[in-house]
């Protein structure tokens, strides 16, 4: 909607038409049914608020993954940091994103309403700041997303470093998301035909780290925009080529998105950051998908710094926020959706993220998951 | 997974890599440090207060072509 | 006088008085002034509207007005939307010990103000002081009594499947004015908020009478709380076209920026009517008429379906405009 002056400016006009042609096209050339992973939570919720379910063709169904960084955060996780919350010495400071995710005992906003010091920022860069000003208290970045967000973390980290900054540290939620697709692709019950690939990860990690899912694992992947027309175009690619049987990966969001992604970025990362284990709510632990400080800057990793143990927590009995990460189950077949489970009580953090595959399917679904 | 938004710059010190964009009449001040060849004038996709690419309006353009393909019979492109 | 106000301020005394005649007779004038415990009002038979809010809205100050405006305002919109013509207003002031009173002073010569303008009267009120803490510089109350003319009846209740919504301009600017305002997120940003009575611009309907259903304000929550609020009570489903709703470019690129959407922030100068379909157009000529309307346009109709909400966008989709949850949160992912 806002590229609408981006569009303007680079005189592209004709995207209605070129979406609704697309999704003629579609009903032509779909033979079969297919079954395509939205990987990314930001392409659930456009497609939710695009309302392009119901336009397409019955044989095309799309299903959401687990590229929610809220909605994979571990319980474990997430009572770690609730407790740094309570810490009278500790400033946190977080993406709005976070703030109702639930933990065992209440969410950061339940806290914050206790007295506890959380506070929603924008930037990582402003977190640096209460660092600055505020020198008695420990600030705590909630370092949380996928590579799309994590050069902004590694940013902040690299000017602490510069600055000497010995009030600030990030505890570090950040995953990578390559390594989960492969965890998908093996798993034996997920049936996924094609994958729309995350489109702004995509602009920092380019092309090249998704070619295993073609080449090891014969299933096409595109990657999209948020757009309609873009994302449109991403399902008509993807249709193609399951009807051709030739399984590639192409990019379909050139504008943004550079074969070899972001270099600067990609370098920036690999300075602040070095591969890691890392728990996936619902998923398990999936090695190498998370980002660790390296050694020269784990000085600023909250956990270590302050003494923070992870303990294991049960997932609610009933939730299934697994598998319906993994795209096996439709959030209406948990039993917990919408009825226990709701945004106002959500058991787990996908009811509750802005782009939680339950919460974009109670709000632009009817709330009992059709179509509304 | 990320919400990013096209804007342009419309001030930029490149020396601190801090820039104001404008996206349809908002000014937000940004760091450009992931996009050194960003200039006055520039359209870039920003993503928690960081400019995470340049926007090119040619391969914009060029995406309609790549339309234009898909909805033309032949199955590569 | 002290700069800041003081617990004494509070207690009845002398402080109090003088408080009283500095800073509200002088803003407030006229009616005020005359007050004994309570005002006396003759009013005319026939069904009277009262109502009350309290405003709590922080920053204190915004472009486009401040919490006394606001309060002014707020009530007498309530008002109008039930049809009324505001006759009298009550201002009721809870104020934190170390608040300027300066600070004070311009809030209530702003609600003064707009009495003035609309010629109507604050006739009681009252102030107290709490401790420090114990309220976030100024909190206002404010309470309202208008007359609904004859053949006047706005409620839900007449909603009809085919009748046509109309919003009477620009939507989520005060929301987004204020939402620009908050720490940290640093948006330089030109736009507004559009406080202002309405009053005036929903009297303009009279004509069509019972032709026009039901009338509200779409405060907190926007014009999405409202038309799932009308979905709710009506049993009637509401169908609207994104390409209609007047959203100023402004709004809509913070939004994209920040992660909201217009159609839930809040408005505090405009109003959504539900007409018969064959008054609409004559509805919205009236409401263009007058500068708080120039931007009306009729957003969509009334259907017979589930009593939910559903907008078909700019791309010819549906989709359902859910009931917003949760407070608004800065949104990154």
């Amino acid at each position: 909607m806002t590229s609408n002056s981006f569009n303007a400016a680079a005189g592209i006009i004709d995207e209605k038409k070129y979406f609704h042609l697309l999704v003629e096209k579609l009903r032509q050339i779909v033979v079969r049914p297919v079954k395509l992973m939205e990987v990314c939570g930001t392409h659930t919720m456009a497609i939710g608020k695009a309302g392009m379910r119901g336009v397409l063709p019955p044989e095309v169904e799309l299903i959401s993954g687990p590229g929610c960084p809220v909605c994979v955060t571990a319980d474990s996780d997430i009572d770690a940091f609730m407790r740094l919350a309570k810490d009278e010495r500790v400033i946190l400071a977080t993406y709005g994103d976070m703030v109702r995710v639930p933990g065992t005992e209440g969410s950061l906003a339940e806290l914050k309403a206790q007295g506890a010091d959380v506070r929603v920022v924008y930037s990582a860069l402003e977190a640096l700041d209460f660092a600055r000003t505020e020198g008695d208290k420990e600030v705590v970045f909630l370092g949380i997303g996928f590579e799309t967000t994590a050069p902004a973390t590694a940013h902040a980290i690299k000017t602490a470093k510069a600055e000497n900054l010995s009030n600030f540290s990030i505890y570090n939620l950040h995953k990578t998301v390559p390594e989960a697709l492969r965890v998908l692709l093996e798993d034996e019950t997920t049936t996924i035909d094609g994958f729309i690939l995350p489109g702004h990860v995509s602009v920092i990690i380019g092309e090249t780290p998704y070619a295993f899912i073609a080449e090891e694992y014969g299933i096409a992947g595109a990657i999209a925009g948020f757009e309609p027309p873009e994302i449109m175009a991403a399902i008509v690619k993807l249709v193609k080529d399951i009807n051709a049987e030739t399984p590639v990966i192409s990019n379909l969001y050139r504008k943004a998105v550079r074969p070899e992604g972001n270099v600067v970025a990609q370098n920036l990362l690999r300075e602040i950051f070095t591969s890691a284990d890392a728990d996936w709510r619902g998923l398990g632990v999936i090695p190498g998908s998370g980002l660790a400080l390296s050694k020269n800057y784990e000085q600023f990793d909250a956990a270590q710094k302050l003494g923070i143990e992870k303990i294991q927590v049960k997932l609610h009995p009933g939730c299934r926020c697994g598998e319906i990460l993994k795209g096996i189950i439709k959030p209406r077949q948990c039993p917990l959706f919408a009825k226990r489970c709701t945004p106002e009580n959500p058991v787990g953090p996908c009811m509750v993220s802005s782009e939680g595959t339950c919460a974009a399917y109670f709000l632009y679904h009817g709330g009992d998951g059709h179509v509304g | 997974m990320c919400l990013a938004v096209p804007a342009k710059i419309v001030e930029i010190d490149e020396a601190t890599f801090s820039a104001s964009i404008d996206v349809m009449g908002n000014i937000r001040k940004i760091s450009v440090m992931l996009t050194p060849e960003a200039k006055l004038g520039s359209w870039v996709l920003v993503h928690a207060g960081q400019a995470i690419n340049v926007v090119s309006d040619e391969e914009a353009r060029a995406s309609l072509e790549i339309w234009e393909e898909l909805l033309r019979d032949e199955q590569q492109f | 006088m002290s700069d800041k106000i003081r617990m004494a301020h509070g207690g009845g005394g002398e402080m109090t008085a003088r408080l009283i005649e500095q800073v509200f007779y002088e803003a407030l004038g006229g009616d005020f002034k005359e007050a004994n415990d309570s005002a006396v009002l003759e009013l005319p038979g026939g069904k009277t509207a009262f109502t009350t809010d309290s405003f709590v809205i922080s920053p204190l100050f915004f472009p486009g007005g401040d919490i006394g405006k606001l309060a002014f305002c707020g009530t007498v919109n309530d008002l109008a939307a039930a049809g009324a013509q505001p006759v009298a207003i009550s201002a009721s002031f809870i104020i934190e010990e170390g608040m300027d009173i300066a600070d004070l002073k311009r809030i209530a010569t702003s609600l003064g103000d707009v009495s003035r303008e609309t010629g109507i009267p604050v006739v009681a009120g009252d102030t107290k002081v709490v401790d420090k803490g114990s309220a976030d510089k100024v909190f206002i109350t404010t309470a309202g009594i208008g007359i609904i003319p004859e053949g006047i009846d706005y409620h839900p209740r007449n909603i009809r499947p085919g009748d046509k919504i109309i919003v009477s301009g620009t939507i989520g600017d005060h929301g987004y004015c204020i939402t620009a305002l908050r720490e940290g997120i640093a948006i330089q940003s030109s736009v507004t908020s559009d406080c202002r009575p309405l009053h005036e611009l929903v009297a303009l309907l009279c004509p069509l009478a019972g032709d026009v259903h039901t009338v509200r304000d779409a405060t907190r929550g926007g014009v999405g709380t409202v038309l799932n609020e009308w979905a709710r009570q009506s049993g009637n489903g509401i169908l609207i076209r994104e390409t209609m709703l007047p959203v100023k470019d402004e709004v809509k690129g913070g939004c994209a920026l920040l992660g909201f959407e217009p159609i839930y922030l809040a408005n505090e100068g405009k109003m959504l009517f539900i007409v018969s379909y064959n008054k609409a157009e004559e509805a919205l000529a009236l409401l263009q008429s007058h500068s708080a309307g120039v931007d009306a346009a009729v957003i969509g109709e009334v259907t017979a379906g589930k009593p939910q909400v559903i907008m078909e966008t700019e791309w010819g989709t549906r989709r359902v405009v859910p009931v917003p949850r949760g407070e608004i949160l800065l949104r990154i992912c």
